[in-house]
């Protein structure tokens, strides 16, 4: 390798003699290049998630961007279905260190003479997640069994659970 | 006199053959307009994703590009490709087979990941919104970073693997009609990557969650009667995150261009990774 280089260097001082005149050439300093052995170091290695973020990629637009589609949003209204639920829990469950007698407390609510559509509205509204969340988690138990899974079983037990789920929290509500 | 004739002459082709051409010219016009009557504009604008990694300071944009549908192939391939060539060369994006086997030009197409080539455009005029594939590192405009996709398809050991058997190559292995036919619908995946960017749970997983065309050639693998690593390739799966972070969305099954059904593979594997259920024997052995 040294001397490849060197031959170089040489190279060009036979090119400096042609192209300048003699008195050009004893000004013309010949810089001398000390040659070492280094040990070869494997190029830095990046992860892909180091490597795209020093080339500055943006992410490709995801949740606003993909078409709401009834598996998705099933799946979602599931979650938030499951959430409400909790809230129920902690609502009920705060609600009994003031209210030791529940039954006592709902007839006295009865009492107060409301309207039976505010009653069925908000029975309507509160029981809805609940039978929602059930009648899609049976969906849920089937397709873990690795039932019901094609595209056209997906779709049509879908829009059963919907209306039996719709249904079955209207006869709650009455 | 007879040069007198002779130019007589001249004149008169002269102008027979300029009367010829000027006919044949207003002919061809004619023609053309009524082509151009038959075939009026057919405008559609497509808003496709633009973001130049050669200057990275600039945000991404939609850039809007009217094309006329009616000088333009049926598929979506196709008016980008008309695109590039007529109006931004610039544009870029990946294509190859234009036939949908090769999965290069998967790309969010009016919302829903597909292949580009076998997209037919909608002919009506509105607006066709034209992204890269969901949630992925974009190299350029419609290009995506798949290496960790692929990564993660090496990491399944996507390859026959059998026990103290003859070198690879020199003798048939066995499987049985029925045997072959549990690998049907499942081989036929081109990795296109579309099923993999439309679930959520890849979304915010995808550096841990292998998702679902990965895991449906994971299935294709361990379900193959001749392979015989079964337990190893289904141990390396029994993690939280690998597997277990399908919420059964089913995103992955609606989107699938080659209509395959990884939902249903994933299932399965929760089945056998789980260990409720086991795996067939072979109704063959694959080698005497």
């Amino acid at each position: 390798m040294s001397i490849l280089r060197s031959t170089c260097v040489l190279g060009r001082f036979a090119m400096d003699m042609r192209s300048h005149s003699l008195s050009k050439l004893w000004s013309t300093q010949i810089r001398v290049v000390n040659m070492k052995i280094k040990k070869a170091e494997p190029p830095e290695e990046y992860t892909y998630e180091e490597r795209n973020m020093i080339a500055g990629r943006p992410i490709a637009p995801y949740l606003t961007v993909y078409a709401p589609q009834l598996t998705s949003m099933m799946s979602i209204s599931h979650r938030f279905a499951g959430m409400i639920l909790s809230g129920y829990a902690f609502l009920l469950a705060t609600t009994s260190f003031y209210i030791s007698d529940m039954a006592e407390f709902a007839c006295k609510i009865g009492s107060y003479g409301i309207p039976s559509f505010i009653f069925f509205f908000f029975k309507l509204i509160f029981g809805f997640p609940a039978v929602y969340h059930l009648c899609n988690g049976v969906r849920h138990l089937v397709w873990d069994l690795g039932k019901a899974l094609t595209l056209k079983e997906v779709y049509l037990g879908g829009y059963i659970t919907l209306a039996v789920a719709g249904l079955l929290t209207l006869f709650i509500a009455i | 006199m007879a040069a007198v004739a002779e130019s007589l002459i001249f004149r008169t082709c002269k102008l027979s053959l300029n009367q010829v051409r000027n006919v044949q010219s207003t002919a061809v016009q004619a023609a053309a307009a009524a082509a151009k009557k038959e075939k009026p504009e057919k405008l559609k604008t497509f808003a496709v994703y633009r973001w130049n990694p050669d200057k990275p300071e600039q945000k991404p944009t939609l850039q809007e590009y009217e094309v006329d549908l009616n000088s333009c192939g049926p598929m979506v391939l196709d008016a980008l490709i008309k695109i590039k060539n007529e109006i931004d060369p610039t544009l870029t994006f990946r294509r190859s087979c234009r036939e949908g086997i090769c999965g290069s030009c998967a790309m969010n197409i009016g919302g829903v990941n597909t292949l580009a080539c076998i997209t037919e455009i909608d002919q009506n005029p509105s607006k066709l919104k034209i992204y890269p594939l969901p949630h992925m590192y974009v190299i350029k405009d419609l290009v995506p970073d798949l290496n960790n996709f692929y990564e993660q398809y090496r990491s399944i050991q996507p390859y026959l693997q059998r026990e103290g058997d003859k070198p690879a190559g020199e003798v048939q292995l066995l499987q049985s009609v029925e045997d072959r036919q549990k690998l049907d619908g499942l081989y036929e995946c081109i990795l296109c990557a579309c099923c993999s960017t439309s679930c959520p749970s890849y979304w915010w997983n995808g550096n841990r969650y292998l998702g679902p065309a990965v895991l449906m050639q994971a299935y294709r693998w361990v379900i193959d009667s001749r392979d015989q690593k079964t337990q190893e390739r289904l141990e390396r799966l029994k993690d939280p995150f690998s597997v277990f972070r399908c919420h059964t969305i089913l995103n992955c099954t609606k989107t699938c261009p080659k209509g395959l059904n990884p939902a249903r593979a994933i299932a399965e594997m929760k089945k056998l990774v789980s260990g409720i259920q086991k795996r067939e024997e072979p109704k063959m052995a694959a080698s005497a």
